[in-house]
């Protein structure tokens, strides 16, 4: 089970550091102690078997210690992103039945959702009692992380320990991570990038270091960070490696303790990544890949890049997982990693699940990724549907129409095109950002607006999304009639 | 310099650069970071503009949300620069 590398290692090595937080060390053994006071306090307010919790707030130690505490009891952690707005909070709980929402977040109250609101200082200064857990099942459900849909609403991603644990188990035996490695924790908690971070830790007896939010506008503060807590193993999106190469110094700085670069979640510009592997000659890096419905399915680890490369594999099949192209290029996986399914859905038949993303076979026999082949775009690492973002924008007050789509060289810009209704002054930038926070979490916002006339629409009377995501006409802001 | 001027300045590079012209109902309060109007990426282009424009030194240790999330919290901080100097 996902949570027993904690308790093991608090009878093992009670001492050894299993977390590093806000510059303080916290021993496996202070961190099974508080597990059992948050566990036996969740207990008491009838968190049971199969039941699921939810996790607000920012990371804290105490939040590493409920997931724990929840899986002890036979429940399933539901991570929220941190930033999310109350109403968002409010309709994934209310989704998957949360039993409570434990938060870390002191000024979070019961008026401001109409869950159950309880704070982890409030359950970890309970004493400890001998609980009658319930028996292991690998099949039971571990945690629940909420992803964009192609439908426009979230969709709670089932994953059991199971699931987690092949994944987990097969990525620790590649990195090799041993009870001297210290882990980076970048990615939040809700963002299955995490999952590696905290559990390879845990399982084998080594230290997770979690990352300050304030670093996240600090790319320099980033780098101090790899090099001043000793980090060995690096998690992260491109994107944030991109940043500490760009504006934090990365290239050219002494890290003598990092030995593992892993990025996943997008794809990794070749021409940095070229930069990035000359520069650290003698550190691993390992693009993975796997949406949140499979954990990591695929791997390649980056040795020497050929001159004549044009993009970086995603490699060969992971976590025991079997991965293989549909007749159209379709990825898809089937295996011990897999979701069970979606939250109030059908279970997965078979372990088996088409990811919507297109690949190709290389000549080594890697697979190579090329793009969705759905309505989703990927956008600094978050999977993002534009028609979630289009109906929140459509219920502005001025707003007659909207298309949301993806816009740049890179697809990594989020423009909405609107049409405003008659009489009314056209929304501001700010004001559209502002109802869009009011309602979506801040990965989900809008880079720019461009008013339109009327938006076009192709044969059958749709929105016709190719054609705005043309360059010329969200350049020129309005369409040639 | 005075803080007003500070903030003009602030006011004109956030409306221009970051929002495209398009300044809508933007205040000295409005919290830039919670709207996404100033991220990760934007930063640095806001540092190498308060260094020039008011030929300041930014320390790595100063670049924290709290004097970053609001006009106000820019013009400040920018102002509490120029009092160590």
């Amino acid at each position: 089970m996902l949570h027993h590398g904690m308790k093991k290692f608090a009878k093992e090595t009670p001492s050894a550091t299993a977390a590093y937080c806000d510059g303080a060390a916290f021993s496996y053994e202070t961190m099974f102690d508080r597990t059992r006071r948050i566990a036996t306090a969740l207990h008491a307010r009838g968190v049971g078997l199969n039941d699921r919790v939810a996790l607000f707030g920012p990371k804290s130690i105490n939040q590493l210690c409920t997931m724990h505490a929840v899986m002890a009891l036979g429940a399933a952690y539901v991570p929220l992103d941190p930033r999310s707005p109350p109403e968002r909070v409010r309709k994934v709980t209310s989704h998957c039945g949360v039993k409570c929402i434990v938060t870390s977040d002191a000024s979070w109250s019961d008026d401001r959702c109409d869950m159950v609101i309880v704070s982890e200082n409030e359950l970890v200064s309970q004493m400890a009692s001998t609980l009658c857990l319930p028996v292991d099942d690998p099949e039971r459900l571990a945690y629940i992380l909420y992803t964009s849909g192609s439908t426009g609403e979230p969709k709670g991603v089932c994953i059991s320990h199971r699931a987690a644990y092949a994944f987990v188990a097969w990525a620790t035996d590649n990195i090799g991570v041993n009870k001297d490695d210290i882990l980076s924790n970048h990615a939040g908690f809700h963002f299955d990038l995490s999952v590696f971070d905290i559990y390879a830790a845990l399982t084998m007896g080594a230290s997770v270091s979690i990352v300050p939010r304030a670093l996240d506008i600090h790319p320099k503060g980033l780098v101090d960070f790899i090099k001043n807590q000793s980090i060995s193993v690096w998690y992260s999106v491109p994107t944030v490696i991109r940043m500490m190469m760009e504006q934090g110094g990365l290239i050219g700085r002494d890290l003598p303790s990092l030995r593992n670069m892993i990025f996943a979640g997008e794809v990794f510009p070749l021409s940095d990544l070229r930069v990035l592997r000359k520069s650290f000659r003698h550190i691993r890096m390992h693009n993975w890949y796997g949406p949140t419905e499979t954990n990591v399915c695929t791997a390649y680890e980056i040795k020497e890049i050929d001159d004549h490369a044009t993009s970086i594999p995603i490699g060969t099949a992971a976590s025991g997982d079997r991965v293989w192209l549909s007749d159209d290029g379709e990825i898809c996986v089937e295996g011990p990693s897999v979701m069970h399914g979606y939250w109030g859905d059908k279970a997965l038949k078979g372990r088996c699940y088409a990811t919507g993303d297109h690949g190709y076979l290389d000549a080594n026999n890697q697979l190579n990724y090329v793009g969705r082949s759905d309505d989703l775009v990927k956008i600094r690492g978050h999977r993002i549907s534009p028609l979630e973002i289009q109906a929140c924008i459509a219920t502005y007050p001025s707003i007659q129409d909207v298309a949301v789509v993806a816009y740049g060289d890179v697809l990594n810009e989020l423009v909405a095109c609107v049409v405003v209704k008659k009489n009314h002054p056209a929304p501001s930038l700010l004001s559209i950002k502002r109802h869009c926070s009011e309602k979506l979490p801040p990965s989900m916002t809008i880079d720019r607006i461009v008013v339109f006339e009327k938006l076009p629409t192709n044969t059958n009377g749709k929105i016709d999304r190719k054609s705005l995501q043309s360059s010329e006409m969200i350049r020129n802001g309005k369409i040639e009639s | 310099m005075e803080k007003s001027k500070v903030k003009a300045a602030i006011y004109t590079y956030v409306a221009q650069e970051l929002l495209h012209g398009n300044a809508g109902d933007l205040r000295e309060d409005t919290p830039l970071l919670d709207l996404g109007v100033i991220d990760s990426m934007s930063i640095q282009k806001v540092i190498v503009f308060f260094e020039s424009t008011f030929h300041v030194k930014i320390p790595d240790q100063e670049v924290r949300p709290e004097n970053f999330s609001s006009i106000e919290k820019m013009a400040s901080f920018i102002m509490s620069l120029n009092a160590n100097a």
